[in-house]
């Protein structure tokens, strides 16, 4: 893939809550098509990096760009939402609106102060919900779809801010290996279609590493290793990383590589 | 899309129909009966006047008090978010209080709603600071600050009151009339000034409703779509208040209508603010006029008339509890 102009770029990011800095001096770039995975153990600090990234916890030290722009001091929220979306874990879902509603909403940056959404507005809600391939439920009421289907409406909603870079914060959790394996299926074919940027925040390695061009590993905060898929995913790294040994095979099916456990069960401690 | 929008005019047409029925009504029902016939021949210098000015206050004043429901709902997102229970109402009750004892009112008409709206306002931000845990506010650290700031502003409203006694009848009257809420409005530049601003709060509101869809959501998931959160969270707060304030500036303080009536417009319409906004001003308007005339005509064998905010408080506490009970079950957060 050719190096282009980074589409979303972390410079040295310092950044955490109430003067405790949770992530230090992160540096990050992602380029426009590419589908990055951020992975490390619970509590390293790898949602708060995407907050950071996300435009809603300003970094303390360093600069978050967006397509060269500092996305904290050069760019209004809306501008901002208009070229990055999120998807979140949880969204609280105790409100009634229909799938089309929820959708209809990643239009608010394009509207204007006071608009409503045009016909123009429901077309590209309609292909988000398409790409997303929630398009049969869209009348359906949020609180009353499965887990899965309600992610599926929460991807809609920022395709239909028609993003280029996508934060996505554990794509695949509570989902099922078929389901797990088509939302990232979809993740790739939207950016190879729309040369989206895809950050994703990844618990399973095996996962991040078939859909994955890049792996970032995170520890207490650091970044700690940033490259190839293939090169980053090394048994010596992964062993110290997560204190659990591990073997990495070559997938026979795919060719990428498979982490696998090394020790069998009754050996923790 | 479009059964949305034919839903919303539809509800929309039916509401305003009963509320022109209801209104109607009212005018011939009170303490004492009065043939129709006498009535419409007494024009409205007479009988008729003062309950056409009475229904007139009710229609504004449910209508303010449904519609900052509403609005207080979806920022906090939190159903049992309300006026009355947020403090917002007291406050704007010693704002109001404040501005009477001062002798501002007798200088500026707009006095009153001004001070009333002040005092709504700055409960509204104290009750949120305390209430807030983090980028949170749960749920029940709301209601405790709501009701703990709404207590202390209660005392100082009563301190005031009975030092002001001291002083003489008038400002005492009015402001024990305040505690318990009436429609017994006489001024009417009063009305035409809270008329005028609850028409104008209403009408923001209208206009910004899908903001309030967007909140619903959630903070963060807000500030993802490019909605500045702090600037949309004051503006919403202010209008509340608005609401709220003049309100109280008018009519005292009546509780739960801001709770009762947007529960049950959700129910009925559905989360979308742009269609339950303006239904529930206007259901919220039926709802006073209704809670009024019983509230004149109920005792009205003993020749007396049960203040309003009794009323409204007789039907909003059990509906507040069965609420609670329920968010024992079901998060809202």
């Amino acid at each position: 893939m050719s190096r282009k102009e980074p589409a979303l770029e972390l410079a040295g990011v310092t950044c955490g809550y109430d003067g405790r800095a949770v992530v230090h001096e992160a540096a990050l770039s992602l380029a426009p098509g590419e589908f990055v995975g951020l992975a490390g153990p619970n509590g390293c600090g790898k949602t708060t990096l995407l907050r950071a990234a996300s435009g809603v916890l300003p970094p303390r030290v360093g600069a978050v760009r967006l397509f060269g722009r500092d996305l904290y001091r050069d760019l209004a929220p809306r501008d901002v939402a208009k070229a990055l979306a999120v998807v979140s874990q949880d969204l609280p879902v105790d409100f009634s609106f229909t799938i089309e509603e929820v959708v209809l909403m990643g239009r608010t940056p394009h509207l204007s102060w006071f608009g409503w959404e045009s016909r123009a507005d429901l077309e590209v809600a309609r292909k988000a919900m398409a790409d997303a391939e929630i398009a049969e439920l869209a009348d359906r009421a949020i609180t009353e779809v499965s887990g899965g289907e309600r992610q599926r409406a929460f991807l809609a909603m920022a395709l239909a801010q028609e993003p280029k870079v996508l934060l996505l914060d554990e794509p695949t959790s509570h989902l099922d290996l078929h389901h797990q394996v088509t939302a990232l299926s979809r993740l790739d074919r939207l950016r190879r279609r729309d040369g989206l940027a895809v950050l994703a925040v990844m618990h399973d390695l095996n996962l991040a590493a078939e859909f994955c061009d890049r792996i970032v590993l995170m520890r207490a905060g650091r970044l700690l290793a940033d490259g190839p898929t293939s090169q980053v995913l090394t048994e010596g790294r992964l062993a110290e990383l997560f204190s659990e040994p591990v073997r990495v095979i070559e997938n026979p099916a795919t060719g990428r590589p498979h982490v696998m456990l090394a020790r069998g069960r009754g050996a923790g401690g | 899309m479009t059964s949305r929008r034919w839903m919303r005019t539809r509800a929309l047409v039916a509401l305003s129909a009963l509320l022109a029925l209801v209104a109607t009504g009212a005018l011939f029902v009170g303490t004492v009966w009065v043939p129709p016939g006498e009535l419409l021949a007494g024009g409205l210098g007479g009988t008729l006047g003062l309950r056409a000015s009475r229904v007139a206050i009710g229609i504004v004043v449910g209508a303010a008090l449904s519609a900052a429901g509403v609005i207080f709902q979806a920022v906090l997102r939190n159903p049992l978010a309300e006026p009355y229970v947020l403090g917002v109402s007291s406050g704007a009750g010693l704002g109001a209080a404040v501005t009477i004892l001062s002798g501002a009112v007798a200088l500026w008409v707009w006095a009153l709603p001004a001070g009333a709206f002040v005092g709504g306002l700055l409960t509204m931000v104290l009750v949120y600071r305390l209430a807030r845990v983090g980028a949170r506010v749960p749920v029940h650290s709301l209601l405790l600050a709501g009701v703990a700031v709404g207590a202390v502003i209660g005392s100082v409203l009563m301190f005031l009151v009975s030092t002001a006694s001291v002083e003489g009848g008038g400002s005492l009257r009015s402001i024990v009339w305040w505690l318990l809420g009436s429609l017994q409005i006489t001024d009417l530049t009063l009305l035409a000034v809270v008329g005028g601003a609850v028409l104008v709060g209403v009408v923001l509101a209208f206009v910004l409703a899908r903001d309030l869809n967007v909140m619903v959501l959630g903070e963060e998931p807000a500030a993802h779509l490019g909605l500045s959160v702090e600037r949309t969270k004051l503006v919403f707060f202010a209008l509340g208040s608005l609401l709220t304030g003049v309100s109280v500036a008018a009519c005292g303080l009546i509780g739960f209508v801001g709770l009762i009536v947007p529960h049950t417009m959700r129910m009925i319409l559905g989360p979308d603010h742009r269609t339950l906004l303006p239904c529930a001003a206007l259901a919220g308007a039926v709802f006073i006029v209704v809670a009024d005339t019983i509230a004149r005509t109920a005792l009205a064998g003993v020749g007396t008339e049960l203040p309003i905010g009794v009323v409204t408080a007789l039907m909003g506490g059990p509906f507040f509890i069965a609420l609670l009970r329920r968010q024992r079950r079901v998060t809202w957060s």
